[in-house]
């Protein structure tokens, strides 16, 4: 009692102290009021110190729990607010304030970061898992249409690579490395693809899917607007990546491939707020291709014809090629440049608006995005309108409401092509020069397509939510989530008859997706002695899930102007009619639950446990489950620690993680059944000999440890994390094609296994004192990622899928080359096998023996014959090491920001090469020329060249010199990017003022800006997943903007 | 408070638990998964019937009666050169490469036969293809599991001709593919996966033998729906298919072989006790050809009227017989002969009724021949509406014979070649005859055109005497696998254990 009686007595006098001094000095005093909120979140923070600056320095208030503070000081004097984890904010008192709201930011990477796991909000010194936060700030200034290619380098581990300029499409992203080794599609290795693999991304506590609806891999049909894509940068809070199992294991299976977390913002200020941004871009295509023009073009095919053609060849062959033997025609007297009729600069804009506002009982957000963007490839682009609100509501300080309502619109325009690949357009920018360009009369049929097929493909999505939070008694709290989420996507092209046979066709169609969402959990925390913290939570998840798909399409339309009806069948033989394409219900339960303890938070000690079920696994065993555990220790908390105070903070954690997926679903379990008809009268029900019934197909199972440190020292200047995980998966399903001998054509076998492992690290660094006039920050960031493929379903060591194999042993995706030892100089170094006389041939039933200037294929089996057996392990498709790099500087309001990207070693396939090559040597052909000048080739007996003569077109069907295949077009891929540079400028508040405005910013950037890199073709990250480098791919473009963000 | 809370709880996590797994269960509308298929009687005969169908859409989708069946013996003479020529003459150039044993030749996909589309495709390629022989084996097999796991209203008596049933089906394929390809993969198991090698056909067929014995007695001896006579599994079915496979093994198994002809007189016996199948009246014997006879055994048949299709290059019928026993359309001569030399030696007997009621024009060497055998009401498919017959009860009583004589039981084989000869009323078996040319003969004979002379010339060894055959080989040939066909190189993908007939590499 004594004790409490002399603090209150020391308060008082205290309190009264300053008073006593102002009035000695005589200065006015003044009431300042005012909340403080943090930047990065805009949420209010209790707890913040403020004190009086001067000869009498002492700490004055501290902000209540809705972050308001109240102080009465003198005149001019001088107040700080400071804050354990964010920066510190200094401001002069000249008058009396009702709003002197201050806003502080976090420090990057700091312990009171919050985090969420599992839907719940905690602090990063309580938790163990891996997980990195990227603040929406970073994320600015750069028109794409996809958030997700932004953040490319900026976490260590999430390999995003931009595979395609094309408007609206998604790259490829890999969190930590290579997880399921399955390649799908493509006859040849060109077309096929990793399945993607996506991570799971939550958005304001909702799960969403990134890919659009329908979508899978390159050739999407239907109009495939991600959600992502229709997602405002300027409107993201924060993206929290999760990497390991602890962090992800709360999400289920879904979260397997890693779990990014974006929260938009939501209203605080008090005074309602509209913030407008816009950019003004230009996209620019890349260099294009030199290309031999006109007469160029024609006498160097006549000279290749002339030099190696047969007297069939010269006397026949050539004077019934109009092209290349009838100069004068005005048809095939041309110069066209095709390259310029399908790609060009595009000019596009992109605005922005926000409204927000509100108080802590209620308040409010609206952001409404407008995206336009042409493609550089005629007849593509993206659009898309996106209006996102929401709103908190808290009645009393137990309830609390919040809603969601999200609309937007995503209309693409396709041009000819499937989407990611502009096959068609690639195949007509290849044509002779020397037919005439497009016109009223001479234009191919192909151009047509490609430039008039009108595309009308929208996504509409409309999403609604509702969040209830009730805080029952103290420390236990309830809260329910109900979403709805539905998309609409429409497609309708019209191919004019011109582009199409004579006849118009049409192609509609149409596809709808709901997901009902649903979340009940309960949460209960307790301190016990003010050091025994912990927390128990349950929830559960249930989904409702369901999409389908039509189509129709209709040729031999009456004329272009009647397009339509749809489902007239006009022409019964090629009409497609309509039809289902999709049908897909499912449901889905969760339950999961999670136990966090923590000493004096020194240590943390996190247990979760979730269990999944779905109505894809079948009845019998359908729980998938997941357990994670993690440690951490916060060293810094601990005595001997205490007097190393350059240290801010310094944290060990170690994770451990499971999940036990059933695999497959119970067509794979039990296959699939048909009615086959009739046989001698009577019916026919057969399974399915596609996919033979497995009923052993078990659990996959992956397994992962995950080791960290993070850290800070010199009071911020200089923040780290490094990251080592090992990751076993077991039992995957892989598609295992079968035998003649089994009569399916495959099983769905679990009996892949592999196992990642690697390093991550990122470190920031500030180069210059806090205090200093310039500010430098540097962050550099990188993964090493290996994998090692453990086993093949059926025991076997390798298969080959197309030019990829998979090796038991070896990292998993390896390119399976034939090994070019060099170019034949003279036909004597032709090998001869000693036994028949025969010299080295191609294939084993022709007579294609090699000769001077073609390649020298290593022949591995010794047999004299180069067949597919004589190929072998070369290369690896996926990177070793990826990451990032930013550089921030800031003098008064200007502000500079470089970010970029790279991969080292990884193994290319340059296919444009080839094709160049392969261009070379077809003179008969309608296709241009692609000088071949600066390259190394065989041109006569005795040279020592890097390349096989190209000129000599008879070789191609004999020996095939270009082949994709082989060692001489794999190459280092490599590379360094600029991604971005934006150089900013904030004009001065005061001047503003003014003008009644409370914030205007100037920004101008340079997107891709360059890359560099020892590969030889044009952009080393334009190829696919598998490292191809297809030609006909969508160039990635270089975008200049400006842009303007208004604070009103 | 918090007790009540909790009450609360618990409750709402029982009831979710409970309803948990109802709610789970979606029933995919657009496709039926296994796990609500075999749930019904119903169920298991729509099952069987695809296997029969899927069976019969292998054979008759390709020449394999004829091919395999009756042109690789080399009597057969395609009808080009000569007075009448068949309208399709470019492509029935492939029969001579058969009776020359050159199958390379005959699957070269660049021949005009192989490169035809639509109706006039023979799919000779086809018929070295493995899968579709495996799927019928893997339906088998799956059935055979699903049946012995139990089917709600499926007696036990039901269940035990059902799986004798699917063993019945898969040693019928077994057997088919043994005939062709000689050493085959085998597998007895559901769901099988695992790549195999091949294995001896003998202990194929032996393995064969022994489960189909042991599930005989479950088939029922007769089906009351005439719709199934001869197509569906029955005792008799099974007992002939034992014969056979019995024969062909006594061939390759020299040291057992007595146990094999032992096992078919006593099969053959079986069958012939049982009174289910009759020899029809030699005047009737083209509704035979037709199926669902007296006589008929073992039969596949997909009616026209029923909704069928086929693939006409099915029926070694098609190729034999000339208008009126084929519609117009399909060009007025048969498009085949039997040599007259082949045709005088077997036919010796004059008075035999097969002479003059089975052929007209029978020595013409031209397309006037015509195998009057295979007569019948021509349907919409231009020809009548044939069954492919894999075994009768002629051949069943002549195959019994065959036996007999081997076993020295001269009088009872005799019995049973005179049943044979006296229904064609021709004379009764002369003493001065050797029993078992006689025998080989009368199967010639009565047999002719149905797909069957050349694995009993195989069988017999007679393939390597020029005696009997128009195409020998020689020992060193028939030992190195000259009487299989060549396996798809397909065989090979993704199987490591495969070999293929190296008779044809």
């Amino acid at each position: 009692m004594t004790s409490y009686l002399t603090i209150r007595i020391f308060c008082l006098l205290a309190a009264l102290l300053p008073v006593a001094i102002v009035q000695a000095q005589t200065q006015p005093l003044v009431k300042v009021q005012g909340v403080v909120t943090n930047r990065g979140n805009d949420e209010v923070m209790p707890g913040v110190t403020v004190r009086l600056l001067g000869p009498n320095a002492k700490d004055i208030a501290t902000t209540d729990s809705k972050g308001r503070y109240t102080v009465t000081v003198p005149v001019n004097s001088k107040l700080r607010f400071s804050f354990v984890g964010t920066t510190t904010f200094e401001v002069e008192v000249r008058k009396a304030e009702d709003a002197l709201n201050v806003r502080l930011e976090d420090k990057p990477g700091g312990l009171d970061e919050i985090v969420i796991r599992g839907y719940q909000k905690t602090t990063r010194d309580k938790d163990a898992g891996s997980s990195i936060t990227i603040s929406g700030k970073e994320l600015q200034d750069v028109p794409v249409s996809s958030v997700e290619a932004l953040m490319q380098g900026k976490v260590p581990g999430l390999n995003i690579q931009v595979n395609t300029g094309a408007p609206g499409y998604r790259g490829s992203v890999l969190m930590r490395g290579l997880s399921n080794i399955d390649v799908v599609g493509g006859s040849s290795d060109e077309d096929a693809f990793l399945t993607p693999t996506s991570p799971l991304y939550v958005i304001d506590g909702i799960p969403v899917d990134a890919d659009a609806p329908g979508e899978s891999g390159y050739q999407t049909p239907g109009p495939g607007v991600s959600p992502l894509s229709l997602i405002a940068p300027e409107d993201i809070l924060s993206i929290e990546v999760l990497k390991d199992a602890q962090a992800t294991s709360l999400y289920g299976s879904r979260g397997a491939y890693g779990v990014i977390l974006i929260t938009t913002r939501q209203g605080r200020a008090t005074i309602p707020k509209v913030r407008y941004s816009g950019n003004f871009f230009m996209n620019t295509p890349p260099k294009l291709r030199p290309t031999l023009g006109g007469k160029a073009e024609r006498d160097f095919k006549i000279a290749q014809i002339l030099k190696y053609g047969s007297w069939d060849d010269i006397n026949n062959r050539l004077p019934n090629t109009p092209n290349l033997s009838d100069s004068l025609s005005a048809y095939y007297n041309n110069s066209t440049n095709w390259q310029d009729v399908f790609y060009g600069p595009t000019y596009n804009h992109r605005h922005n608006l926000a409204i927000e506002g509100g108080s802590n009982e209620f308040n409010y957000k609206a952001n409404l995005t407008y995206y336009d963007e042409k493609g550089i490839v005629a007849n593509t682009g993206f659009k898309s309108y996106a209006l996102n609100m929401n709103m908190t509501y808290k009645p009393n300080s137990k309830l609390s409401v919040f809603s969601i309502l999200k609309g937007s619109l995503g209309k693409k325009n396709k041009g000819n092509g499937l989407g990611l690949l502009q096959t068609g357009i690639a195949r007509n920018a290849n044509a002779s020069s020397l037919l005439p360009p497009p016109s009223l009369y001479t234009s191919n049929q192909d151009i047509i397509g490609a430039l008039e097929v009108e595309n009308d493909n929208s996504s509409r999505n409309l999403q609604a939510s509702f969040k209830l939070d009730y805080n029952l008694l103290k420390g236990l709290y309830l809260s329910s989530t109900v979403s709805y989420d539905t998309w609409i996507g429409t497609e309708d092209a019209f191919t004019p008859a011109a582009a199409f046979g004579q006849f118009a066709k049409v192609f509609a169609y149409n596809d709808s997706k709901y997901t009902v969402y649903n979340r009940n959990s309960i949460s209960f925390n307790r301190t016990i002695r003010k050091a025994h913290e912990y927390s128990i939570s349950a929830f559960n998840e249930i989904y409702l899930k369901g999409d389908q798909a039509y189509a129709a399409e209709q040729r031999q339309l009456p004329s272009d102007k009647y397009i339509g009806p749809i489902g007239y069948n006009g022409d019964y033989l090629q009409s497609r009619g309509g039809g289902l394409l999709k049908y897909n219900k499912s449901r889905a339960v969760s339950f999961a639950g999670a136990f966090n303890y923590n000493y004096k938070r020194k240590y943390v000690l996190n247990l979760t446990y979730r269990a999944d079920a779905s109505s894809f696994s079948g009845n019998e065993n359908p729980y998938s489950l997941n357990p994670s555990a993690g440690v951490k220790w916060n060293m810094e908390r601990e005595n001997f620690m205490k007097k190393l105070t350059f240290i801010d903070y310094l944290a060990l954690r170690a994770t451990w993680g499971k999940s036990i997926a059933p695999t497959g679903n119970v067509f794979a379990v039990y296959g699939t059944y048909e009615p086959y008809g009739f046989y001698n009268g009577q019916q026919r029900i057969g399974i399915q000999y596609d996919a033979i019934p497995n009923p052993d197909l078990g659990a996959a199972t992956s397994t992962s440890y995950n080791g960290g440190l993070d850290g800070s020292v010199l009071n911020g200047a200089v923040t780290f994390n490094f990251d080592i995980y090992y990751r076993k998966m077991e039992r995957q399903v892989k598609r295992l094609d079968l035998p003649d001998m089994i009569g399916f054509n495959y099983v769905a076998s679990n009996q892949v296994s592999l196992i990642n492992y690697g390093y991550e690290g990122r470190v920031t660094v500030r180069m210059l004192p806090r205090n200093s006039k310039v500010q430098w920050n540097l962050s550099v960031n990188g993964a090493i990622n290996k994998d090692i493929l453990t086993r093949l379903p059926g025991g076997v060591n390798q298969i080959v899928f197309g030019s990829t194999v998979f090796h038991v042993g070896r990292n998993s995706l390896s390119n399976y080359l034939f090994k070019t030892l060099g170019v034949f100089a003279t036909d004597a170094d032709v090998p001869v096998n000693p036994v028949t006389g025969l010299k080295l041939r191609n294939g084993s039933g022709s007579n294609a023996f090699f000769q001077a200037g073609d390649p020298w294929f290593e022949d591995v089996d010794g047999d004299y014959v180069i067949t597919d057996k004589d190929r072998q392990v070369l290369g690896n498709s996926q990177p070793l090491m990826f990451g990032g790099f930013s550089t921030s500087l800031g003098y008064k309001t200007w502000g500079l920001l470089i970010t970029g990207s790279y991969t080292y070693k990884r193994d290319i396939i340059n296919a444009a090469l080839s094709s160049r090559l392969r261009m070379a040597g077809n003179p008969f052909g309608q296709q241009a020329v692609l000088p071949v000048d600066d390259l190394s080739y065989w041109k006569g007996a005795g040279d020592i060249a890097r390349y096989p003569d190209p000129i000599n077109y008879t070789r191609s069907g004999v020996v095939n010199p270009f082949r994709n295949n082989q060692s001489l077009f794999q190459e280092d891929g490599s590379y360094l990017k600029i991604n971005t540079i934006i150089l900013s400028y904030a004009f001065n508040k005061q001047q503003l003022k003014r003008l009644g405005i409370n914030g205007l910013r100037l920004s101008a950037t340079a997107y891709n800006v360059a890359i560099f890199s020892p590969y030889s073709g044009p952009n080393a990250e334009n190829v696919t997943d598998l490292g191809y480098d297809r030609s006909d791919g969508y160039p990635v473009p270089r975008t200049y903007s400006i842009g303007v963000n208004v604070d009103l | 408070m918090k007790k009540y809370f909790c009450s609360v709880l618990l409750l709402l996590l029982l009831f979710s638990a409970s309803s948990c797994k109802k709610f789970l269960l979606v029933e995919p509308i657009e496709r039926l998964s296994g796990n609500i298929y075999w749930k019904s009687q119903a169920d298991v005969e729509a099952f069987v019937n695809d296997l029969y169908a899927r069976f019969w859409l292998k054979i008759s989708g390709a020449a394999y009666t004829s091919a395999a069946g009756e042109l690789r013996a080399g009597e057969i003479r395609p009808s080009i050169g000569g007075s009448y020529n068949s309208n399709d003459a470019n492509r029935r150039r492939a029969y001579d490469f058969f009776g020359v044993n050159d199958l390379r030749t005959a699957i070269d996909p660049t021949r005009a036969w192989n490169t035809s589309t639509g109706a006039n495709q023979m799919n000779i390629v086809s018929m070295t293809r493995w899968t579709e022989f495996y799927q019928v084996i893997q339906g088998a097999n799956l059935m055979y599991y699903q049946v012995d796991k139990g089917v709600p209203g499926v007696s036990n008596e039901q269940a035990a001709a059902y799986k004798a049933e699917a063993i019945y089906i898969r040693c019928l394929t077994y057997f088919f593919m043994v005939r062709l390809f000689g050493d085959v993969a085998y597998y007895t198991n559901a769901f099988q996966a695992e790549p195999l090698g091949r294995e001896g056909f003998v202990g194929v067929l032996n393995k064969c033998i022994a489960e189909l014995q042991a599930g005989k007695n479950d088939l029922p001896l007769r089906y009351d729906d005439a719709v199934f006579r001869g197509v569906r599994a029955t005792r008799g079915a099974a007992a002939a298919l034992l014969m056979n496979m019995n024969m062909w093994n006594a061939a390759f198994d020299e040291g057992n072989k007595s146990k094999y002809y032992e096992q078919t007189a006593a099969l053959g016996e079986e069958i012939i006790s049982s009174n289910v199948y009759q020899l029809v009246n030699i005047n009737d014997i083209s509704r035979v050809m037709l199926g669902k006879s007296e006589e008929g055994i073992i039969e596949f048949k997909e009616s026209v009227d029923a909704g069928g299709t086929y693939n006409k290059f099915a029926f070694a019928a098609e190729m034999l017989v000339a208008f009126p026993e084929k519609a117009q359309a399909e060009g007025t001569y048969s498009h085949a002969y039997y040599r007259s030399t082949y045709l005088e030696k077997i036919f010796a007997d004059q008075t035999d009724k097969r002479r003059s009621l089975w052929f007209t024009n029978m020595l013409r060497n031209d397309g006037i021949f015509s195998l009057k055998k295979f007569a019948g009401p021509v349907s919409p498919k231009n020809f009548p509406d044939w069954a492919i017959i894999l075994c009768r009860y002629a051949d069943v009583i002549l195959m019994r014979a065959e036996a007999l004589a081997e076993l020295e039981q001269d009088e009872q084989a005799i019995n049973m070649l005179n049943m044979v000869r006296r229904r064609a009323q021709a004379q009764d078996y002369d003493i001065t005859e050797n029993l078992k040319d006689a025998i080989f003969t009368e199967r010639s004979k009565e047999l002719i055109g149905e797909g069957i002379h050349y694995y009993d010339l195989v069988r017999t060894k007679r393939i390597l005497d020029g005696a009997w055959t128009s195409a020998p080989l020689t020992a060193a040939q028939f030992n190195s696998g000259g009487w299989t066909w060549p396996i798809s190189e397909s065989a090979l993908n993704r199987n490591p254990f495969m070999t293929l007939n190296t008779y044809w590499q």
